[in-house]
């Protein structure tokens, strides 16, 4: 348009783009000028905003949801949300695809994650119990044991979980491989360790703690671990220099699933760094934290080590 | 009185020890997590790894914080939660969208500090004239809406610019037409 002066109904017609902001920046800049002077167009302007949001407003996802699985009843609220389906190819074609999903409720689908369980190092004393079963191991289809085994293997079971625990706090109460935990008595008391600080008590409701010395295999110390009510607040040094290139950091499950990535490391300096992590990736049990960084397009394991979370008393 | 499902136990105990990092009961939850979102999969493949991380997340958040109350089954509880976070991640990819509802109050339709039913209310009023236009307005607006320009619109539609905004700005008066005789109806004039 080269032609910079805009008429009423040059306006009207270019408003949606404007507002979309994909208006250049001649034909911008000319018709902001005529609406300055003109109040016509400014309503045009309010009447064009008023119909993007209308045309902008969808179904919600709890609507759809709730329609798909048949919980909206006759009523206001489902005839236009009818009405509305009738018009919007994009929440049509989102209510397919829930229906799709809640089709599948019933079926059963041979599905696996992609992630690989991650290898939990030998010389730590929180290994995974191969031991650990659950009731839901066992499909309701597959023969149940009887009476008398199921009370030997549950016997079994105890007796391995507390010979774990006890080598861990033998290991731990060395000091060879595990930070210090308080012996103070009190649940509530700090655990301190070299390296190691932990707050007395958490306002997240749990308990972080360090299950080795806090020192990851490859060079790298975690200084501070502190849960707070919504967040964890990570702070590590590593030991050289620091990794090259974008680092994330993983929290990973005791079978090894990825619960959270962040690729947001704080630098404070003197190669320490710091990470806040949403306390919703701490679940209780153990959990591996493992910093990676990128090395040639892939991504290397710079640092790992494993903490336990206890649910604080 | 609600009736309790027959499995209630189970779901809780499910909870429970998927709450305390039990193995099984990870996997388990774990597969129904990737069974409820495999048709958004397509949609969402670049993500993946994220999505079913941002699910567990959230669904650990609600089940911490017991919204899960045994009305329906756990599966079919975590089946909506799956289908909502997918949803709200697919509109979250969405090229433009709008901010607030505050910004058009400029009729007054809102009061000051709007309360939450009066924005329901606007919001069913935005529905009610969206569902008054055509499909074929809609699907323009959609255009706009995802930041496309008038020329690449024109140029996907394969009509002249000229003739894609008048059309454009026929859909937008024609909203804001059935705005004004919904709000007249309702005023009772």
């Amino acid at each position: 348009m080269k032609n910079l002066a805009i008429d009423c109904g040059s306006a009207a017609e270019l408003l949606p783009w404007y507002l979309n902001g994909t208006l250049g920046q001649e034909e911008s800049a000319a018709l902001e000028a005529h609406m300055e002077s003109c109040p016509g167009c400014r309503q045009e302007h309010r009447d064009t905003s008023f119909a993007a949001a209308a045309f902008n407003t969808h179904a919600t996802a709890d609507q759809l949801v709730r329609y798909a699985f048949h919980q909206v009843s006759m009523g206001p609220e489902r005839t236009l949300l009818e009405d509305h389906l009738r018009i919007c190819s994009r929440c049509a074609e989102e209510l397919k695809l829930v229906e799709a999903s809640r089709d599948r409720q019933h079926e059963d689908m041979d599905v696996s994650f992609e992630t690989p369980a991650a290898e939990i190092p030998a010389a730590l004393p929180f290994r995974r119990s191969p031991f650990r079963r659950s009731p839901f191991r066992r499909s309701p289809f597959r023969r149940s044991q009887s009476r008398s085994a199921q009370g030997w293997q549950l016997g079994a079971i105890a007796a391995s979980l507390l010979a774990i625990l006890a080598a861990g706090y033998w290991l731990w109460n060395l000091g060879s491989t595990a930070g210090t935990v308080g012996d103070t008595g009190p649940a509530t008391a700090g655990l301190e360790g070299p390296g190691i600080s932990l707050p007395a008590g958490s306002e997240s409701g749990l308990r972080v703690i360090a299950a080795s010395s806090g020192t990851f295999d490859e060079g790298a110390s975690v200084l501070r671990l502190e849960a707070r009510t919504s967040e964890v607040e990570l702070t590590f040094a590593f030991d050289g220099p620091p990794p090259e290139g974008p680092a994330e950091i993983d929290v990973l499950d005791s079978v090894g699933r990825r619960l959270w990535r962040g690729s947001a490391l704080t630098p404070l300096g003197d190669s320490r760094f710091q990470a806040r992590l949403p306390i919703e990736a701490f679940p209780v049990g153990e959990l591996t934290l493992r910093v990676r960084r990128r090395d040639g397009g892939r991504l290397v394991t710079f640092a790992e080590t494993s903490i336990l979370v206890e649910a604080a008393p | 009185m609600t009736e309790i499902p027959p499995t209630s136990s189970r779901d809780s105990d499910l909870v429970q020890l998927f709450l305390v990092g039990d193995g099984e009961a990870i996997r388990e939850v774990d597969t129904w997590i990737s069974q409820a979102a495999w048709s958004f999969r397509q949609r969402l493949s670049e993500d993946w790894e994220d999505i079913l991380q941002e699910i567990r997340l959230e669904l650990t958040r609600l089940l911490r914080r017991g919204s899960f109350r045994g009305d329906s089954s756990l599966k079919t509880y975590l089946w909506r939660v799956v289908n909502h976070t997918c949803i709200d991640r697919l509109r979250r990819r969405s090229r433009w969208r709008w901010q607030g509802l505050d910004d058009l109050d400029h009729r007054g339709v809102l009061a000051e500090g709007a309360r939450q039913g009066v924005r329901n209310e606007f919001r069913d009023l935005m529905l009610r004239v969206v569902s008054q236009t055509s499909k074929d307005c809609h699907k323009l607006w959609q255009l706009v809406l995802e930041g496309y320009s008038y020329r690449e619109m024109s140029q996907q539609l394969g009509v002249s610019e000229a003739t894609l905004r008048v059309r454009v700005l026929r859909c937008r008066k024609k909203a804001v037409a059935v705005r004004d005789n919904l709000l007249e109806e309702s005023a009772g004039v």
